[in-house]
């Protein structure tokens, strides 16, 4: 068994500036309890603090031109390749 | 590259119809607005789709995930284009495909004969991703306005469905275009990057040109199609 044979597994990506993206078998409850509507597979959670669809994002990180720098040490590595 | 990409779709700072949609528009410039999106809402994400054989390992991967979404993760009433067609006939107007085709300016086709002349190519695989990133990343924020402009109108919630969608489902999508599919998609094949710039450069022009029709022909107080839709029901 190797890191690969787990991709089964929920994940959560911290993408640079922007939201985290959830993928996979996850409940998102409130403080109470209750589910939390998830309309899509994947979601992206709202990292800055100021969507309006919290805790989903709605894109308002680019507007007050929200940065995560630096946050190197959290940094997935797919990125890494990308920028 | 994906900062690259968010920089350039970032500065794209003209003149914003969503923001006069949002504001000022009153129902007739709404419906206006519609028919000039049935062209390419009615087919939503399929010009992308053609990408997918001509993709591989993580761009391929990050494109049918977009995808998926799009065509409603197999629920039918949550395909893109369907919500779209909801709204459409909440505003008393045609879904069928083509209904308006003769009513829209060249400016409205050549917007989505780029799609279509960048997916059917596999040379130009490099440009539908990058015009899939900008298209991506120029849509939620906007999608949040005009869902208010709707609303202001007395749209309701069924109505405003499909903005309401493409606020939360952009919002995800862009950071998947932006990252995995356009940086997958360099990182395997450098020589791409330019390709990938020049089709969310060629995006930003030709959707920028669209709204910079509409705009002017609303300003002006006339109609952005080539006939005022009004005229089309009394003849």
């Amino acid at each position: 068994m190797n890191a690969d044979d787990h991709d089964d597994e929920a994940e959560l990506v911290a993408y640079p500036d922007g939201p985290f993206l959830l993928r996979g078998d996850v409940r998102i409850v409130g403080p109470d309890g209750q589910e939390l509507p998830r309309r899509r597979r994947t979601v992206a959670l709202c990292r800055c603090g100021k969507s309006t669809l919290k805790p989903y994002c709605d894109g308002t990180h680019k507007i007050i031109g929200f940065r995560t720098e630096p946050e190197v040490p959290g940094r997935d590595e797919r990125d890494a390749s990308a920028d | 590259m994906s900062a690259a990409l968010f920089a350039l779709t970032g500065a794209d700072d003209g003149p914003s119809l969503s923001r006069w949609v949002a504001r000022k528009a009153d129902r007739d410039h709404v419906r206006e607005f519609l028919v000039q999106k049935t062209i390419y809402t009615l087919k939503e994400a399929d010009p992308h789709s053609w990408a997918i054989p001509r993709l591989s390992g993580r761009a391929k991967s990050a494109l049918v995930e977009i995808q998926s979404d799009e065509y409603g993760g197999g629920r039918p009433k949550r395909i893109h284009s369907a919500i779209f067609a909801r709204t459409l006939r909440a505003a008393g107007l045609d879904d069928s495909y083509g209904a308006y085709v003769d009513l829209v300016p060249a400016i409205t086709l050549a917007a989505l004969n780029t799609m279509s002349l960048f997916g059917l190519h596999r040379r130009l695989r490099g440009a539908i991703v990058g015009h899939l990133a900008a298209f991506e990343m120029t849509s939620s924020v906007p999608s949040r306005l005009y869902a208010d402009g709707f609303r202001r109108n007395g749209f309701d919630d069924d109505a405003t469905w499909y903005f309401d969608e493409h606020v939360e489902a952009d919002a995800m999508h862009e950071q998947i275009a932006g990252r995995d599919l356009a940086g997958g998609l360099v990182a395997a094949d450098p020589a791409l990057l330019d390709d990938v710039m020049f089709g969310a450069a060629a995006c930003l022009v030709v959707e920028g040109m669209v709204g910079a029709h509409v705009l002017a022909a609303w300003e002006a107080g006339t109609s952005s199609l080539r006939r005022p839709l009004a005229a089309e029901a009394a003849a």
